[in-house]
């Protein structure tokens, strides 16, 4: 049934349509949500990691700045000899293990007055402490155009060098932290030398690789160049700077950011590398030396585990959708199944069957509600059809019945032309077309004794059943009395009386009533209130004048005139009902008498049933399909004349 | 270096002697400033016996001649030559200051 | 036969732009160089000295070192410092045709760099940034 499958699948795809797209923004939202408080969070986290660290950095190099700052100190304030100064610097060295060698240079003559260079240095060898003259030390230049003395000589204040590979125990990378001393006697401030102190980095950078930031993540160390200290990749250590990295990556704004850390900035980026991996980094300062420290979280990772969640929901969702969709289909298919057996069941009832099974209401709810009202339907329709049938039925019995009566009635009144052959004084023909009703027209002709024979036509009001039988009764009693009192008026009189007798009924008759002497021609004739006959002569055709009577049958002791006239041979009287006249085309327009005067004057007159016929078609032709309200009913009669004396 | 200045009839004139270099060009600043902050509106920087100048000096005597034409005074150029001419020229000083090939000459014009 | 290289380093301080300008002075004089030529040379110098002493050892100094050679027609100098990567060559040229109001007061050095030398060129190597001038001897 394509109708309940639709029902079906649309509810399936609007539910889960709705519920996929709530779903996904919920989800959507929350995976956002989730990530933006994550990378808040994070910014916060790698702040304190990269400070913590930054701090132990700064500990330790502090602790060394001071320690050769406070032997600066000791410089200043008192002279020492050789031996104190030595002595000083064994002792700093024994009390520092973090310490890898410390130093005193001099500026020309400011040791001694007669020696130009002096400076002496112990560091750390199998574990004893080794002396080195750095007078002795030229190299290229002596120490006065190292490094490590020209730069605080210069800026008048302590520094750390550029980390670098020391030379004593192998390749170390290390870092001198110089601090200048000077003699502040005479007013102003000279230059006595510097002091001068080596670290090992190793600890450092160790402790630095050493951490670990989820899985791949790292901490690192750069220079004040940004030369690269420490890093997971130990290739790139000394060998790399940051600003190399960003030239070979094309990477501006690695270039850029190379740029905050030399300047001592600190921040959180996002940035991503060559192989597109996003990373965060948050970057401090160094304060001490000008260094900076970073800590990178690599972004996937950090979102792992929101992705994990937001997978495991995304699969309970879609699990969640298709036990949802299951549902539904279950609760539609509830409704359209009993809709699908009450579709089919109607279709039988259509075509007829009303004894076929409804589905029995198997639910409270509406869909019970409507298959309970349609059993109801189909119960009182089936009592309908029932009735209509019955009704029929008996409707077409009354007909049957009827249609029989009509025949009946119609069998009744004579019908047999011409009925008297052998009597050759007179010409008779008569018909009656009965409506389709049983009417209540009739005829009748009969002698009254061997010279006189009484003809009569009669209208019974109304029509039916009660018409008919009043028909019957009228008839019998006009023609039993008739024969008895061979008169028109007595006729009717006598007749009228016994009809009002029992007449509760208040019918009636119209009745015109005539008795032809076939010897002379004689017409005696009387009427009870119906339409005058038409006379035909060899001269004219005109209405009788009649005085009429009140018609037969409502009032008891009426009083009939009997007139005569009389007939020339060939002369006919033309005898109708109303049903002639008063014929109606479909404009509800009468034929009326002096039509029927005109089809008279033109009808064939050959003989009698060829003029009744013509006056019957003429009827029929202006009724022009209009149905027929009343009995078209006509007698005519012809006198011949006298029969030869025989 | 060293700047000596004496007053003209119209201006002040401040000789610069020697180098105009990043080191020296504070100093010619410092002293035109003085001269400015002693209500001096009208100069003529004569550089006669100026044998060197670096961007150090254009930014100095820039800076200066903004600070002077910010007081609606004005400075004019005497006796630019040599390197220093070139100098001028390539960073298109030449057309921002006028300069006159004598003291005197300069002298009218910044009465005007 | 070749020319010796004369060399000397310093602190990255505006103090020893004194010292400089003598060295040049020095390598100019032996190269035959004209007056003008020479001049241009010193301001050249002296503008890339006092970027470094700048920009390439931010917070703190270091060494500078120049280096003088006649190589063939040419006077070539190398001026080299181990700072952070820094090419004075790239910093934008000023609008030499804006009037005094418009005119910004720094931006010149570089330009006079390339203005007054016959070629100047810049790469980084080893940790440290080299800058070569050339000026032709003849012409």
């Amino acid at each position: 049934m394509p109708e309940s499958k639709s029902i079906v699948t649309r509810l399936i795809l609007v539910i889960t349509l709705f519920c996929a797209t709530i779903f996904a923004g919920t989800l959507g939202y929350n995976y956002t949500r989730s990530r933006a408080i994550l990378e808040h969070e994070l910014e916060a986290n790698a702040r304190n990691q990269a400070l913590s660290l930054a701090n132990r950095v700064e500990r330790e190099l502090v602790s060394v700045s001071k320690v050769a700052e406070g032997v600066a100190r000791s410089l200043e304030t008192s002279k020492h000899t050789e031996a104190e100064l030595c002595g000083l610097l064994r002792s700093t060295l024994a009390a520092n293990p973090g310490i890898y060698g410390s130093g005193v240079a001099y500026e020309p003559y400011a040791f001694s007055r007669v020696e130009r260079l002096y400076g002496r240095y112990y560091h750390r060898e199998d574990g004893k402490s080794n002396l080195i003259r750095l007078e002795d030390s030229y190299k290229e230049l002596p120490y006065l155009y190292w490094d490590w003395y020209q730069i605080p000589r210069e800026l008048g204040k302590s520094e750390w060098s550029e980390p670098y590979f020391g030379e004593g125990g192998g390749k170390i990378l290390m870092s001198t932290c110089s601090i200048p001393f000077y003699d502040t006697t005479a007013g102003d401030k000279h230059l006595r030398g510097v002091v001068a102190a080596d670290i090992s980095l190793e600890s450092l950078t160790e402790l630095i690789s050493s951490v670990r930031i989820l899985k791949t993540g790292y901490a690192a160390l750069y220079s004040r160049n940004g030369m690269i200290l420490s890093h997971p990749q130990k290739e790139a250590v000394m060998n790399e700077t940051f600003f190399n990295i960003a030239e070979s990556r094309h990477d501006t704004t690695l270039r850029e950011l190379g740029k905050k850390m030399v300047r001592g900035e600190s921040g959180f980026v996002l940035y991503t590398s060559p192989d597109g991996a996003r990373n965060w980094m948050y970057y401090t300062p160094i304060r001490t030396t000008g260094w900076t420290l970073s800590v990178v979280f690599p972004e996937n990772e950090l979102l792992e585990n929101v992705r994990n969640l937001s997978m495991t929901m995304a699969a309970m969702g879609f699990g969640g959708l298709i036990m949802l969709s299951l549902a539904v289909v279950y609760i539609a298919r509830s409704i359209t199944r009993p809709l699908r057996s009450l579709v089919a069941v109607t279709e039988i009832m259509a075509s007829g069957n009303f004894d076929v099974e409804l589905p029995r209401a198997r639910s409270n709810d509406e869909v019970g509600t409507l298959t309970n009202s349609f059993q109801a339907m189909a119960t009182s329709l089936k009592e309908y059809v029932r009735n209509l049938t019955e009704t029929t039925a008996a409707k077409e019995r009354i007909e049957s019945e009827l249609n029989l009566a009509t025949d009946i009635q119609a069998s009744l009144l004579p019908r047999i032309f011409p009925p008297f052959p052998n009597r050759k004084e007179f010409e008779i023909y008569a018909s009656m077309d009965p409506a389709k009703e049983v009417g209540g027209d009739f005829y009748d002709y009969f002698f009254i004794d061997d010279h006189k024979i009484c003809f009569l036509i009669a209208d019974v009001a109304d029509k039916g059943v009660p018409a008919a039988l009043y028909m019957m009764v009228a008839k019998t009693l006009l023609k039993s009395e008739g024969q008895r009192l061979g008169k028109p008026e007595l006729i009717l009189s006598c007749v009228n009386n016994i009809l009002a007798a029992d007449n509760d009924s208040c019918m009636f008759a119209t009745v015109f009533c005539a008795t032809l002497d076939t010897r002379s021609g004689e017409v005696h004739f009387a009427s009870a209130g119906h339409n005058p006959p038409l006379l035909m002569t060899s001269q004219e055709i005109r209405y009788l004048a009649v005085r009429n009577g009140v018609v037969l049958g409502p009032m008891p002791d009426a009083v009939y005139n009997s007139e005569t006239i009389l007939l020339e041979p060939g002369d006919t009287l033309f005898l109708y009902t109303d049903g002639v006249s008063e014929a109606k085309n479909p404009e509800q327009q009468l034929y009326g008498e002096a039509r029927l005067l005109q089809a008279l004057h033109e009808a064939p007159n050959e003989n009698l049933s060829d003029l009744i016929r013509h006056i019957r078609s003429e009827v029929q032709r202006y009724a022009n399909g209009a149905p027929q309200s009343d009995d078209i009913t006509m007698l005519a009669i012809t006198y011949r004349g006298s029969a030869p004396e025989d | 270096m060293e700047i000596q200045t004496s007053k003209g009839s119209t201006g002040m004139v401040v000789s610069v002697i020697g180098k105009l270099d990043a080191v020296t060009a504070s100093d010619y600043e410092q002293k035109l400033n003085s001269l400015i902050a002693d209500g001096e509106t009208k100069f003529v920087v004569d550089f006669e016996k100026l044998d060197y100048i670096s961007s150090a000096g254009l930014r100095a005597i820039l800076a200066t001649a903004k600070r002077i034409k910010a007081k609606s005074g004005k400075i004019v150029m005497a006796n630019v030559s040599g390197t220093v001419k070139e100098v001028f020229d390539i960073s298109g000083f030449g057309s921002i200051f006028p300069m006159y090939s004598s003291v005197a000459s300069a002298l009218t014009t910044v009465a005007g | 036969m070749m020319a010796p290289i004369r060399t000397m380093t310093c602190m990255a301080r505006i103090g020893k732009l004194a010292e400089i300008e003598q060295f040049v002075d020095g390598c100019a004089e032996q190269s035959g160089l004209d007056a003008t030529r020479m001049s241009g040379l010193q301001v050249a110098v002296e503008e890339a000295f006092v970027n470094i002493c700048n920009y390439a050892y931010p917070n703190t100094t270091g060494r500078v070192s120049i280096t003088a050679e006649a190589a063939g027609e040419d006077l070539v100098l190398e001026i080299s410092d181990h700072g952070i990567p820094f090419n004075v060559l790239l910093l934008p040229d000023p609008d030499t045709s804006q009037d005094i109001h418009e005119r910004e007061v720094g931006g010149l050095g570089c330009y006079l760099i390339r203005k007054l030398t016959d070629k100047a060129s810049y790469r980084r190597k080893n940790g440290a940034n080299i800058l070569t001038l050339v000026m032709h001897r003849s012409s």
